[in-house]
């Protein structure tokens, strides 16, 4: 199939909305491994910095959905086109998402920084987010290059996340158990490692509507599931 | 899908214009009370094909049809089908309005006075008012019908047309791109027209209007090169076709 339409416009508003993708990716990236680097550097500069950024994601956001309702209105998308900007809706969507999670982080590290560190805490939460950030990058390259394969590998390294977060959860429950002045920062702390585990989702999400943009059907497999702190007790 | 919905069976179908194959191998079964639209690019053999389901191609000399058309399980081209009778059963609108020179009344009445489907003036009454009613122009045209067919409006014309060829009752209706001649509102009116009709019969269109393909039809056929490419549920066609080529055309990408 030739991949030029014959209206030429119609090919560079499609490259015109994905283009706007990948620069909202690249700002999301960044305020994942900067609001994190903000978090265990206690850098109040830094996280201050994150938090105004998101603006510019969001500006992001509207953009890409004013762009593909005017595509929509006058073009009539149909099969691949039409995943397409479905795609862009989507996925603007979840990096909106994860921009105010790491928005999110960056204020609580304000709060944070005034306060005693609880151990190496905020070390591994930066690994989980270096490895969101890792799995959010492959998943756009995925959606640009349109590799359903790597999209698929994307969906899969989830349950590392879901793992770390649970990992996290119990250290926090003993920290706070252990010593009553832990809790409030390791409330706070919660909140990050889950949110991140949340940006992760979304990521899977970005990677879903990638499979679906390139093969027209949805994974159909069940997503493994390992966040299973919702049954945990602290017994 | 039981097969007794299955109003039009086609199996490998081949039509020739003298040397031209314009057909190749076409497998296709059409269902009752469902509209099946048949797109393609100019030459692809759509109307070819459409064209076969009422024999319309025997009138042309160099035209010769292989392989096996039924509807309802009776061979459309076995020797004892009477092409005259097919036709009633099988009825037609043409791309171009074209009402004969007569008047709205007699226009209708046109294909029953022949296959004599009325007995009595009031048994033809009631036939006409019925056809213009289902063809959704018996408001417009009740107080005026024996003024001339010719004297209405594109749309209008182009629901008469179509009432004349539900005049006769039939059970499949072939539709050759009704609508390329009409404006925005009678297109819509035509349209939604063709989802009434689906009620009681097998309706299938050609059409250049992928658009409105999308918007009539429950099937869609697409050709290319006399091949029946891709047949499948219309929304699968347009989300997500099967066929490179499919995608290609319906996307507005060089195939």
């Amino acid at each position: 199939m030739s991949n030029q339409h014959i209206a030429s416009a119609f090919d560079r508003d499609l490259e015109g909305v994905q283009a706007q993708i990948m620069k909202m990716g690249g700002l999301v990236e960044d305020a994942i491994r900067l609001g994190a680097q903000s978090l265990e550097t206690r850098d109040e500069d830094l996280a201050a910095q994150v938090r105004a950024g998101d603006k510019a994601i969001d500006q992001l956001e509207e953009m890409i959905n004013e762009q593909a309702a005017r595509v929509i209105a006058l073009r009539a998308p149909t099969a691949i086109d039409l995943r397409l900007i479905l795609s862009v809706i989507k996925i603007s969507a979840n990096l909106e998402r994860i921009g105010d999670y790491a928005k999110n982080m960056a204020k609580r590290t304000g709060v944070l920084a005034q306060m005693p560190p609880v151990n190496d805490s905020t070390g591994a939460i930066r690994r989980m987010a270096q490895a969101v950030e890792g799995m959010l990058k492959d998943a756009l390259d995925a959606y640009i290059s349109r590799d359903a394969e790597l999209a698929l590998q994307v969906i899969s390294r989830d349950e590392e996340v879901d793992q770390m977060y649970n990992a996290l959860f119990r250290q926090f429950l003993t920290y706070m158990m252990e010593d009553q002045s832990n809790i409030t920062p390791c409330m706070h702390l919660h909140f990050i490692a889950k949110n991140v585990e949340r940006m992760g989702d979304h990521v899977t999400a970005v990677a879903e509507q990638t499979v679906y943009l390139i093969t027209g059907q949805h994974p159909d497999e069940q997503r493994p599931k390992a966040d299973k702190t919702s049954l945990n007790s602290t017994d | 899908m039981t097969t007794d919905t299955i109003k039009i069976a086609a199996r490998d179908v081949q039509v020739y214009y003298g040397d031209n194959h314009a057909i190749k191998d076409v497998n296709v079964d059409i269902e009752d009370k469902t509209v099946t639209a048949f797109i393609g690019p100019s030459g692809c053999g759509k109307s070819t094909f459409l064209r076969c389901i009422n024999r319309m191609n025997d009138t042309i000399d160099v035209c010769r049809v292989t392989g096996d058309i039924r509807i309802d399980d009776v061979d459309i081209y076995d020797r004892a089908i009477d092409p005259v009778q097919l036709r009633a059963k099988v009825g037609m609108v043409f791309q171009k309005p074209n009402p004969f020179p007569k008047s709205i009344y007699d226009n209708v009445a046109y294909g029953p006075r022949i296959h004599g489907l009325a007995r009595k003036k009031s048994d033809l009454d009631d036939i006409v008012e019925r056809a213009l009613r289902r063809g959704a122009i018996w408001d417009e045209v009740k107080d005026r019908l024996d003024a001339p067919g010719t004297g209405l409006s594109g749309g209008q014309q182009q629901r008469l047309c179509i009432a004349r060829a539900v005049a006769t009752e039939p059970e499949v209706l072939l539709m050759d791109e009704p609508c390329s001649a009409l404006d925005p509102i009678a297109t819509a009116q035509v349209e939604e027209l063709i989802d009434e009709l689906r009620q009681n019969y097998s309706v299938v269109i050609v059409t250049h209007s992928m658009q409105q393909a999308a918007r009539v039809s429950q099937k869609t056929a697409f050709f290319h090169l006399g091949h029946l490419v891709e047949f499948g549920e219309t929304d699968k066609i347009f989300t997500s076709p099967e066929d490179p080529r499919t995608e290609s055309y319906i996307t507005g990408r060089i195939g």
